[in-house]
């Protein structure tokens, strides 16, 4: 992998192997020891039975309990890269680990214990006639008894903040709150990993709020984040770590204050930092600032 | 335009060929190929069909469509028709318990040369004219507008429900739903794919139409085309002479059929 990015400050984070929310959500299991745990990726390549190269060698390792925006412009390979991890696809070339399980020799369905993944179109995804079946749908497929199911669903609802829409139909709702719902589908499941495609997309200011509290939710229940969006600010204000891709290729890796300090590689990913980012560039700030906070900070105005 | 319709750009005359001349043509095979009962008849159809396409340089997306479309079932053809062919009376091979024969074989090799032209025919036409060129052709010769849209829709529903029906079945298979393996699996896997896929489909239709009736769709204007598909003179002659030509043979066919009824 050409490595033009900044080396990623991952390795920091420790594994919170066993961590709740507010004892409330099921222990997290963890199959790997130290050195296999995590998302570990090893010179991916994947190319589409058309024949386009979609993902040029990636190496990457994710550890647990992450949180980790992927940024860059529509076809830089970013739902590909999301749809290797829990094996959706399987590489061309080079291999995935999840808590050192390979996997080429898993099916998709056998990998959704450890890694739960949201679409970007919900409605590719809900069919039941009723919101809390539709949630229980993925926990059910896992085997669980009825009383963890139920559990497990009211749990994924209170962290998406739709606890009230449990006896609704799902095609009744506006489309947010349908991506809402199809969060809490895959939340439910109550895995290790939780993927978010384009999760902010069609949300206004209040859902977009629910996410980044279901963001921090997730994490501070020790489980690994990991969201596709164009949303800088969003990349920006609740995740550790960021990650560029353009063209099938890593370009930048690192924390959102490293990453979107580097306009250059930025344009060259087709994206542009938050817009406090942008300020401060223009006022001729030496550091990157991300909120309002920050950029009055360097001004010395607080 | 439509990405997912076969249609293969080649700069040849079949090409440039007018939509309805190509229809035309397609329809006086398809008819013909039923209508006759002669091998020969039957192969020269097939011969056309492959020298049309050598003509419009798509040889080989043809031989590769027609083989993927019809290998499975020209093989069954020669296999059962070969081996169990009602009123067989020359063997030819046979092998262990099986005897393969003469007149089976015959019959086959009518059936599925029959077969071939009739694919070979249309998917020449997916190939070498695009269905919105044909449709609006017909919409300028007086087809309905609403059944021109209806015809297009059709077309394309299937590609696009193919791929909405692999999105969904990417979200449920992520959500742990077994869809390989067994078949009481597989079908189990029906059903949360068949809502979202069923529901979709209604939602996307409803979008479309709206969208189509917001720019005008059931105005009742005249209207004009973006683009003029051009016609000429002999081409008209083509259509003509292959439609009363076709329709002469059906006749003879049918005056045939009867007269060695009444004999």
């Amino acid at each position: 992998m050409q490595a033009t990015g900044i080396k990623g400050t991952a390795a920091k984070t420790t594994a919170a192997a066993t961590a709740r929310a507010d004892g409330k959500s099921e222990t997290v299991e963890r199959a790997g020891s130290l050195d296999t745990a995590g998302i570990i990726l090893e010179d991916v390549c994947y190319e589409y039975p058309g024949g386009v190269a979609a993902l040029k060698g990636i190496s990457l390792r994710i550890s647990q309990n992450e949180t980790v925006a992927i940024i860059g412009e529509n076809g830089a390979g970013k739902t590909t890269l999301a749809k290797h991890l829990n094996g959706l696809l399987k590489p061309t070339s080079g291999r995935v680990f999840v808590d050192g399980v390979d996997t080429r020799g898993r099916t998709c369905a056998a990998m959704a214990r450890l890694v739960g993944f949201v679409f970007q179109n919900p409605d590719d995804q809900l069919f039941q006639n009723q919101v809390f079946k539709e949630i229980a749908f993925g926990p059910r497929n896992l085997g669980y008894p009825a009383d963890k199911v139920e559990r497990l669903v009211k749990w994924a609802a209170g962290l998406v903040g739709i606890e009230g829409l449990l006896e609704r139909h799902p095609f009744d709702l506006a489309l947010a709150q349908r991506k809402l719902v199809a969060i809490a589908s895959v939340v439910a499941m109550d895995t290790p990993y939780v993927i978010l495609d384009e999760p902010t997309t069609g949300q206004d200011y209040p859902g977009t709020q629910k996410l980044a509290t279901l963001v921090a939710k997730l994490h501070a229940a020790g489980k690994t984040v990991i969201a596709i969006t164009h949303d800088m600010e969003f990349a920006a204000a609740h995740f550790a770590r960021v990650i560029a891709l353009a063209g099938g290729r890593v370009i930048l890796d690192g924390t959102p204050n490293e990453v979107f300090s580097r306009p250059d590689e930025l344009a060259m990913a087709s994206v542009e930092p938050p817009q406090m980012a942008r300020l401060g560039q223009r006022l001729g700030l030496e550091e990157c600032v991300l909120d309002q906070e920050a950029l009055l900070r360097a001004l010395g105005l607080v | 335009m439509n990405p997912r319709s076969p249609y293969v750009h080649r700069p040849s005359s079949i090409h440039r060929l007018n939509p309805l001349t190509k229809g035309v043509l397609f329809l006086c095979t398809v008819v013909i190929a039923f209508a006759t009962s002669s091998l020969t008849t039957v192969l020269a159809l097939l011969g056309a069909v492959v020298a049309a396409s050598a003509a419009a340089r798509v040889a080989r997306e043809l031989a590769r469509t027609v083989a993927k479309s019809a290998f499975v079932i020209v093989a069954l053809i020669f296999i059962v028709q070969g081996l169990f062919y009602p009123g067989s009376r020359t063997p030819l091979y046979v092998v262990g318990p099986l005897t393969i024969w003469q007149e089976g074989l015959r019959f086959a090799c009518f059936t599925a040369s029959r077969l071939l032209a009739i694919i070979g025919a249309t998917v020449l036409l997916m190939l070498t004219t695009r269905p919105e060129d044909l449709v609006s052709e017909l919409m300028a010769r007086g087809l309905s507008r609403k059944l021109g849209f209806v015809v297009l829709m059709t077309m394309q529903i299937i590609p696009n429900m193919q791929a909405r029906a692999a999105a969904i079945l990417d979200a449920q298979r992520s959500r742990g739903l077994e869809t390989e393996g067994r078949l009481i699996q597989r079908f189990r896997a029906f059903l949360p794919l068949m809502g979202p896929l069923v529901v979709g489909s209604i939602i996307s239709l409803e979008t479309r139409s709206l969208a189509i009736e917001a720019r005008g769709f059931s105005s009742p204007t005249k209207r004009v085309r973006i683009e003029d598909i051009p016609d000429t003179r002999w081409e008209s002659l083509v259509r003509w002479g292959a439609s009363l030509a076709t329709f002469g043979f059906v006749v003879w066919r049918l005056v045939r059929w009867i007269s060695s009824l009444i004999r």
